[in-house]
């Protein structure tokens, strides 16, 4: 799984490779230690193979995160695979999806 | 030597006229050397002969009255000793006789000594006028003197002309010592000499010599070296000239016109400008012949020369195009590299020309039923290269007609046949594998014969010896079958591989094939091929290919994975993964993630929720009949995931129950899934359709 984060006028998180239960762990870790000063942070999923329900837990725990700081998460470029696994668990209808 | 023709004919001339000259000095020198001694002798010998017919008796005897005054004054010592030395003799005969004087080595006596002086005068102006008459040098008359054998001069020439006695050298009464006979030598002192007895009244009075100096000759000769040599010099140039010139006119001339419109002409060949360069030799002998061939040449090299131009344009723009008809034929096979679930296979193809006769083709025909063909049309080129094509489709054709193996061959040989005035033909291997039971049919038409590589052993795929496909109407093709088993290779070629041969006309043959394989049973089949072409190539160096070289490998996989581990961490999960991704890399990517979420879910379920630490967990994937089963085995209390409640999230504070999504997730993605408990083991076994 590579990470890249970006600070522009939102927070850009790209990711490639596969977010699952060990992927999760990796990168809530790495989130935890930005310091989130946009008011957007986005996620960009164009290189991402597949998500697991840890994918989904950490991407529900940071949308309650922001929510808090009145902060957007918004989820880019999903695959058909992804959006699948939105579909099925009901995140699709929680997710800021562009 | 690096001599041009001109200086080497100029060369040639003055060497003959040189040698020429030289002989004909030589026999000059001779002729003119004798002939002016002959011409001496022969003035020598008129003179006394004159002088004999001028000598009258009178004269005669005035010579012996001379003599008569001499004569007794020699004689009148009979008892004269012998003497050792000359002078000594010379001193005695001076104290004898008053009149007598020694002078130069000679004993000396005055003509006024004798009663007439006239008559002596006259003998000696006769010998003076002899000397300048002819050629003679000097002259004298003696008498002998038998006793004591010595000349005694009576008459010398040259008193006339040195009127002082005292200067004279030979003076009258002279005495000359020791002189014989047959002594060439002159009694004087020039070497030769003639000479003339006068007799009176049948008695030798005195012998009149005449002594001439064939130096005289010799100095002739040394003038007539002199000017023969500066005239045969000039003559030698002269004739070296004459010689140059006409030599030029004739042979040097037209060669060196030849010569230079050799020349030109090269140099235009050689700039790629090639322009005829006329030759302007009009003699009528062999260089005029040769000039008229050169020309000839010419024509016929410019000719060519175009002519070749035009071919290899020509070539150029057919080489273009059978390499696009190469490019076709390529893109007509399939993929050298195919894999499925338990299947791959690779190809090689190496045509020996721009296209080639060589094929191999894969197709299904149906979902369970895989063909594989590989095939050899007999001949090169563009000609065995549509057969080919033809071959080919009727292959598919026949196969895909559900025809069976044997009869498809059989049609395909009849079709073959129809308007193949060329006689073409083809060798092939053709296979159908069942892709579930593994049954392998085939018929090998006069093709070489597969190998199969099966517990790590190589060795040939046993083979019905059917005729070729396109040979004979109607033949009837004897169709075998092998049962095949995971981990069987099969590595079917063209005899282009086995046939190939290095500088030393050696053929690669079976036995380095067999190595190869078997050296490299354990590497993936793609690297197989690799090495087969590597050792290939090694193998024939630079030589070029002289057939098209074929190779298929086709391996049969065991895709099961089997996972056992002892109080696992989560980390087994990455571990897991990698394995199924690098396995698994056929399948469709949309279903690898999907198969990839089912396996997060199930094994993150299962560590995440168990005392861990003693938890024995074994996890096995198989892949049959195009479905991927998965069973997962855990030991410990019962635990079905399947009980859980489907989670379906309706808003962000939604409890998070942890199996919620992931065992939703895992229904929903997979095609059948079942829960057992056995034997205090929870059994979860999962089928997804590939």
């Amino acid at each position: 799984m590579e990470i890249t984060i970006k600070h522009e006028d939102s927070l850009i998180i790209e990711l490639a490779g596969r977010l699952d239960t060990n992927t999760s762990l990796e990168l809530d870790e790495r989130i935890k230690k930005e310091e989130i000063k946009e008011n957007k942070v986005i996620m960009d999923f164009k290189d991402l193979e597949y998500i697991s329900s840890a994918g989904l837990r950490l991407l529900l725990g940071l949308k309650k995160e922001l929510g808090k700081e009145n902060k957007e998460l918004e989820i880019h470029n999903i695959n058909e695979i992804v959006r699948e696994v939105f579909q099925v668990t009901g995140f699709i209808n929680i997710l800021n999806i562009k | 030597m690096k001599f041009k023709i001109r200086t080497k004919i100029i060369l040639l001339g003055a060497s003959l006229s040189f040698i020429l000259m030289l002989v004909a000095f030589i026999l000059s020198f001779n002729i003119y050397r004798d002939r002016l001694k002959s011409d001496l002798n022969q003035s020598v010998q008129e003179s006394l002969n004159n002088l004999k017919a001028d000598f009258n008796d009178d004269l005669k005897n005035d010579l012996k009255a001379i003599k008569d005054i001499v004569q007794p004054i020699y004689d009148s010592d009979p008892d004269e000793p012998e003497f050792e030395d000359l002078q000594d003799r010379l001193n005695y005969y001076q104290n004898k006789y008053d009149a007598f004087y020694v002078k130069e080595g000679t004993l000396g006596m005055s003509y006024d000594k004798l009663n007439n002086k006239t008559r002596y005068l006259n003998i000696s102006g006769m010998l003076s006028q002899m000397v300048i008459n002819s050629d003679g040098k000097i002259a004298y008359i003696t008498y002998k003197d038998e006793a004591r054998n010595r000349e005694i001069i009576l008459v010398d020439f040259q008193y006339q002309l040195n009127n002082d006695v005292g200067t004279s050298s030979r003076i009258l009464g002279s005495y000359f010592a020791a002189r014989d006979e047959d002594n060439n030598e002159s009694p004087i002192s020039i070497n030769y000499y003639k000479k003339l007895d006068i007799i009176l009244d049948g008695n030798l009075i005195g012998t009149v010599y005449l002594e001439y100096d064939e130096h005289l000759v010799e100095n002739n000769l040394e003038y007539f070296f002199k000017t023969e040599i500066i005239a045969l010099g000039i003559a030698v140039v002269i004739l070296v000239i004459v010689y140059a010139v006409l030599a030029h006119l004739t042979v040097v001339k037209n060669i060196t016109k030849l010569h230079k419109a050799t020349e030109q002409f090269t140099v235009s060949l050689q700039e790629g400008n090639i322009k005829k360069i006329e030759i302007d030799v009009k003699s009528k002998d062999e260089l005029g012949e040769l000039g008229k061939k050169i020309s000839l040449m010419e024509d016929e090299m410019i000719d060519y020369t175009n002519r070749l131009a035009l071919d290899a344009k020509e070539k150029m723009r057919i080489n273009t195009e059978l390499n696009l008809a190469s490019q076709i034929q390529l893109a007509t096979l399939p993929s050298p590299s195919f894999k499925i679930a338990n299947l791959s296979l690779q190809a090689l193809i190496k045509p020996a020309k721009a296209v080639g006769g060589d094929f191999y083709d894969y197709f299904y025909l149906d979902d369970d039923h895989l063909a594989f063909v590989i095939s050899d049309v007999s001949g090169k080129g563009i000609s065995a290269a549509l057969f080919m094509m033809r071959a080919k489709e009727l292959i598919r054709n026949k196969l895909l007609a559900k025809l069976s193996l044997k009869d498809a061959c059989f049609e395909v040989n009849n079709n073959l046949l129809i308007n193949n005035e060329a006689g073409l033909f083809i060798t092939s291997f053709i296979g159908i594998l069942n892709l579930k039971t593994l049954e392998l049919k085939y018929v090998n038409a006069g093709h070489e014969k597969p190998y199969l590589i099966k517990n790590g052993v190589v060795k040939k795929l046993d083979c019905q010896a059917n005729f070729v496909l396109g040979g004979l109407e109607d033949f009837e093709y004897q169709e075998e079958k092998i049962k095949l088993e995971t981990n069987d290779r099969l590595f079917m070629f063209t005899d282009g591989l086995n046939e190939a041969i290095n500088i030393e006309k050696e053929e690669f043959g079976y036995q380095r094939i067999e190595q190869i394989l078997l050296e490299n049973k354990d590497n993936d089949i793609e690297i197989v091929l690799k090495k087969l072409d590597n050792g290939l190539q090694e193998f024939t160096k630079d030589l070029d290919a002289f057939d098209d070289v074929t190779m298929v490998i086709l391996e049969l996989e065991k895709n099961n994975l089997k996972f056992s581990y002892h109080g696992p961490k989560l980390d087994v999960i990455d571990e897991i993964m990698e394995k199924v991704n690098s396995k698994y890399g056929f399948i469709d990517k949309k279903r690898l993630s999907e198969i990839g979420i089912i396996l997060d879910e199930i094994l993150n379920n299962a560590i995440s929720y168990e005392n861990v630490g003693n938890l024995q967990l074994n996890l096995s994937l198989e892949i049959l009949d195009n479905n991927l089963k998965i069973i997962l085995e855990t030991d410990g209390k019962e635990f079905n995931p399947l009980e859980n409640d489907d989670k379906y999230i309706t808003g962000i504070d939604d409890e998070l129950s942890v199996g919620g999504f992931g065992i939703k997730l895992v229904k929903n993605l997979s095609d059948d899934i079942k829960y057992e408990r056995f034997n205090n083991h929870n059994i979860l076994t999962i089928i997804k359709h590939l």
